[in-house]
């Protein structure tokens, strides 16, 4: 797919901002459970260290610990909230422009936000942008979402919660049904929930829960997906000069890397 | 918001903005948040500080003490330095007020505590 900017943000901003901005609480009831690598990827933090989450959601990655200032920032402002009330240090920002001075983050992670960009230029702007707040010698973690969701006969978390995929891998998908997003005028695909993917840039489904289910007539919210290809998060780090890949890894259903910020 | 937090944060992604550091801080409702010494963290927090600004923010929302602009030597082994700074590092919570650019005068909101530092499509370059 390829929009220009102007597109592109009209895009992000109404399938993905304003529908955070709509499922926030469900979101936040959904998310309660942080990956394990990533709290690995997090445990490498020294005393005094500086810790910044982009996109930080209901704050699931923040501890109690007074060892490390931890900093979050969210493009929700009801996300933000959720965090504020959980006592965290949190501002909102949009991931494009992080309103940080360069050269101050210990340690960085960016968790399922990337692939809510919808050019391959944002996805780039985006991490230049983790890199050059990053101090040299610190280190970043960034998942996406892949699309692939079965890798070595193994189905993501993601194909395993689905009822009726679980017997077998490749089910063949229906016909798929495609949304026009009028005011950029761009036909997407609507996925079906907990099954493969086929496209490259789709609509996620996302189905309020039974008690706003009554207040809001069944309203269901399609957020836009970007997801990556096996190398294409790394490439896209390998484009940074002052950046270095430390590990990449495929980790249920997410590309995952690890860089850090070089002296040059 | 936390006066760490405000030693972070710029200005410098809005248009024309060259430097966007430090931004000025307008405080309308600031609370005491007690927490306990960590005197590891705060040394080790100290040398990452930008200290003047760090100082001229604690004046600014009107916290003056007698810490002064310049960082004395042997910190380290000053606990009554220490935890002067860690009082106005984390403890002070600016809940309502204001930051603003030094450059173009833009404010950014601090409402219940969270900074909105969000840039209209026409405020980035």
């Amino acid at each position: 797919m390829s929009l220009n900017e102007k597109n592109a943000s009209e895009l992000e901003f109404q399938h993905v901002h304003d529908v955070y901005e709509n499922i926030a609480s469900h979101f936040s009831e959904t998310r309660q459970k942080p990956w394990p690598n990533v709290v690995k990827f997090l445990s490498k933090s020294k005393p005094g260290a500086i810790v910044l989450d982009v996109g930080c959601g209901n704050a699931k990655y923040f501890t109690n610990t007074s060892d490390i200032f931890q900093l979050g920032c969210d493009r929700s402002t009801q996300l933000a909230q959720i965090c504020k009330n959980r006592n965290h240090q949190v501002f909102n920002c949009d991931c494009l422009q992080l309103p940080i001075r360069s050269n101050c983050v210990d340690l960085c992670i960016s968790i399922a936000v990337l692939h809510h960009l919808a050019t391959s230029d944002r996805r780039l702007k985006a991490l230049r942008e983790i890199n050059r707040v990053l101090a040299v010698g610190g280190q970043a973690l960034v998942y996406v979402w892949a699309k692939e969701q079965c890798r070595n006969h193994n189905l993501s978390t993601y194909l395993k919660q689905s009822k009726i995929n679980k017997p077998k891998a490749e089910s063949t998908p229906e016909l798929t049904k495609e949304f026009c997003v009028e005011s950029i005028d761009v036909n997407l695909p609507i996925h079906t929930n907990r099954s493969n993917f086929i496209h490259n840039d789709l609509l996620v489904p996302w189905k309020l829960n039974q008690k706003k289910k009554q207040e809001n007539e069944s309203k269901t919210h399609l957020r836009y997906y970007h997801v990556f290809e096996e190398f294409e998060l790394k490439l896209l780090c390998e484009q940074i000069y002052d950046c270095k890949v430390i590990d990449y890894y495929y980790d249920q259903g997410n590309w995952c890397v690890i860089f850090e910020k070089i002296a040059i | 918001m936390k006066l760490l937090t405000h030693n972070l944060l710029s200005s410098k992604s809005l248009k024309g903005v060259k430097v966007g550091y430090p931004l000025r801080i307008v405080a309308k409702d600031v609370k005491i948040n007690e927490s306990k010494f960590n005197k590891e963290f705060v040394k080790k927090i100290i040398p990452k500080l930008d200290w003047q600004v760090f100082i001229n923010a604690a004046v600014q929302i009107g916290h003056n003490n007698d810490l002064s602009d310049e960082l004395i030597d042997d910190y380290e082994n000053n606990d009554e330095f220490l935890k002067k700074v860690h009082h106005l590092l984390v403890e002070i919570e600016i809940i309502n007020g204001e930051l603003i650019c030094p450059e173009t005068d833009r404010v950014f909101p601090i409402s219940d505590g969270i900074p909105n530092l969000l840039l209209n499509v026409n405020e980035v370059p």
